[in-house]
């Protein structure tokens, strides 16, 4: 059996992991720690590009909001007729703001359900309940973490206090799902009518308007017409705003990444002093064995496998504590960070999302390090005389 | 069996702290001897032994094994041969203290295709031969001197070598533990293993079918028991 060689090697590995445990415990928790970090960091990041992904497929082909001495302000209903006459083009208002409820803030946008193509993928987004009808009045559909919080269900009522401190009744008709919790959570979606009423905001006027184009390929050109069209008008197509979101979050991991990468220098440096700092003892058990019988290449299969078992164990531990980080404990500090303006929001569960190739760099992560300090030294030593290399010299 | 001409090995060659250990020693060890090599301290017995037993290469001089020139074969040559014909007992033991007596004694077994029941099976047979069988389970720094002397000799002789290479076996052991050692080279001696051994204790000494003495790492005396 030439197999039982290679388990020997093996065998003889992982004792030697057991057996040098200041070497292992210390080289383990530094990585550990730079992982762990790193892992909520980028299941954080990937998370918020996926939640910022979706909030994009939602969003309407173009959008356009009305500038005046550079601040937006609601736009004249008659740009929506100017918009109307361009070939392949739908037009429908919007009617958003800010409304404080039980001290939190929350965004109630107005829409017109006849206006709005609706897309189809909105009623997996919906459970349970449905989505807004033309003829609906005084009704809504609530985010996923709102209905929560308050235990609210379809059917149930919820008390608003309008721009004049009026109470303002809609009832919850649909409540969003988990999916699309960040687009979503602090969302009171009503009619328009219900809106223009509840901020009072003239027919005339809507806060911005949504364009969907017949072609997605001519959303540019639009685009362009409509800029023309409106001089004072800001527009933001969904590919604009999907690169926005993106780089918002992804401006915030990579800030985040960088002090992880001054973290991961540190444990590597700490892994390679390790390596360095038994490198006598390592360097003169290197050439024990190689009077023994141990070829070079036996060696270095018993570091490799060592740097292997031990860089995975590290990850392995690394990425679970992540994983506790942000979906048991919230993670706390790095939330408000990468959240930054959405950590305003309610409180609602952070979105986790992993991906195969963020685990595939957190565990290389774990083990180039340790290949580089305990791999390369082996190799080094193994090349050198026995005689010399039992000298630990 | 293994031949030397003319062996020279230089440290820090070109250097000002250039030794020469060993210089143009030329030996014959035929199967079955037992050769002891002698002199004072820093004559070079420890570097000649080290070439013989293929761990250095020499800086001149050729090593013949079974007549074939090995001194300049590959390294993956030379550990195949440490490991299928060569048993070694180091002055300073060379155990590693963190692993029981029994891991110790079989680490030669590791590159072999024996698994892990044959080979605490194979180094427990060995360490009872050597009177050890009760400390097999004891790391190698919670014995004395002298049983880890006697633990290094089980590690040379577990894969039962054509040839044992002793680095002062009983230098650092007391008399009656000398004694016990030496019981053990005279039963390898029987068994009619090659035993090249660097010692200046009489008492192995007088045990050699061969001596020879080096001064300066020159062969200064051959004497033929």
């Amino acid at each position: 059996m030439r197999f039982q060689r290679h388990v020997n090697l093996y065998a003889y590995a992982v004792k030697c992991i057991f057996t040098y445990k200041a070497r292992t415990v210390s080289i383990v928790s530094s990585l550990v720690i730079a992982i762990m970090v790193l892992g909520a960091v980028a299941f954080l990041a990937d998370g918020l590009e996926k939640e910022a992904e979706l909030s994009a497929a939602f969003a309407p082909d173009v959008t356009v909001q009305y500038l005046q001495a550079g601040r937006q302000i609601p736009i004249p209903m008659k740009y929506a007729e100017v918009i109307d006459r361009l070939d392949g083009v739908k037009t429908a208002p919007r009617v958003w703001g800010y409304v404080y409820f039980h001290n939190r803030l929350y965004t109630v946008m107005g829409i017109d359900p006849s206006k709005m193509p609706i897309p189809k993928e909105i009623n997996l987004a919906i459970a349970p309940g449905r989505f807004l009808k033309v003829d609906d009045r005084r009704a809504a559909v609530v985010g996923d973490f709102l209905a929560k919080s308050f235990g609210l269900r379809v059917g149930d009522v919820i008390v608003l206090y309008d721009q004049s401190m009026r109470p303002f009744n809609v009832t919850v008709v649909g409540i969003f799902t988990m999916d699309v919790r960040l687009y979503t959570a602090d969302l009171i979606l009503i009619p328009i009518e219900d809106a223009r009423a509840f901020f009072e905001v003239g027919e005339d006027l809507a806060t911005d308007l949504c364009v969907y184009v017949e072609s997605r390929a001519q959303s540019r050109f639009v685009a362009e017409q409509i800029l023309k069209n409106i001089p004072n008008a800001r527009v933001l197509t969904r590919e604009v705003l999907r690169e926005a979101l993106l780089a918002a979050y992804g401006a915030r991991s990579g800030f985040v990444s960088v002090v992880w990468l001054i973290l991961l220098v540190s444990a590597m440096l700490v892994a390679w002093n390790q390596a360095s700092a038994v490198s006598t003892e390592a360097r003169r058990e290197v050439g024990i064995l190689k009077a023994l019988g141990f070829g070079t290449s036996d060696i270095l299969e018993v570091r490799l496998v060592e740097a292997v078992v031990l860089g995975a164990l590290s990850a392995s531990i690394g990425i679970f504590l992540a994983i506790i980080y942000v979906v048991y404990f919230g993670a706390p500090v790095l939330k408000e960070f990468m959240l930054g303006w959405a950590a305003i929001y309610p409180e609602f569960p952070l979105p986790l999302h992993i991906k195969f190739s963020t685990l595939f760099t957190l565990y290389a992560i774990g083990v180039f390090p340790l290949l580089v300090g305990s791999v390369i030294p082996a190799w080094t030593s193994a090349i050198t005389e026995p005689d010399v290399a039992m000298r630990g010299t | 069996m293994i031949r030397t001409e003319r062996l020279t090995k230089i440290y820090n060659r070109g250097e000002s702290r250039e030794v020469v250990a060993v210089d143009g020693v030329s030996l014959e060890i035929g199967s079955g001897d037992f050769l002891v090599v002698s002199g004072p301290s820093g004559s070079g017995k420890t570097t000649l032994l080290c070439l013989i037993g293929l761990l250095t290469r020499p800086t001149r001089g050729k090593i013949f094994l079974n007549d074939r020139e090995v001194s300049s074969y590959s390294d993956s040559w030379q550990t195949r041969t440490r490991r299928e014909k060569m048993g070694f007992v180091f002055q300073q033991h060379n155990l590693l203290p963190q692993f029981l007596v029994w891991e110790n004694v079989s680490l030669p077994l590791l590159c072999r295709d024996v698994g892990l029941s044959e080979r605490k099976r194979i180094a427990l047979n060995v360490l009872h031969r050597l009177g050890l069988g009760s400390r097999s389970d004891f790391k190698t720094a919670q014995l004395s001197v002298g049983e880890q002397q006697r633990v290094a000799i089980a590690r040379a002789l577990v894969t039962d070598p054509e040839i044992v290479l002793a680095d002062e076996p009983t230098a650092s052991v007391d008399v009656e533990t000398a004694a016990d050692i030496l019981e053990i080279f005279r039963h390898l001696k029987e068994s009619g293993k090659t035993i090249i051994a660097v010692s200046h204790d009489p008492a192995l000494v007088s045990e050699g079918d061969t001596t020879v003495e080096l001064r300066s790492g020159v062969l200064a005396q051959s004497r033929r028991m």
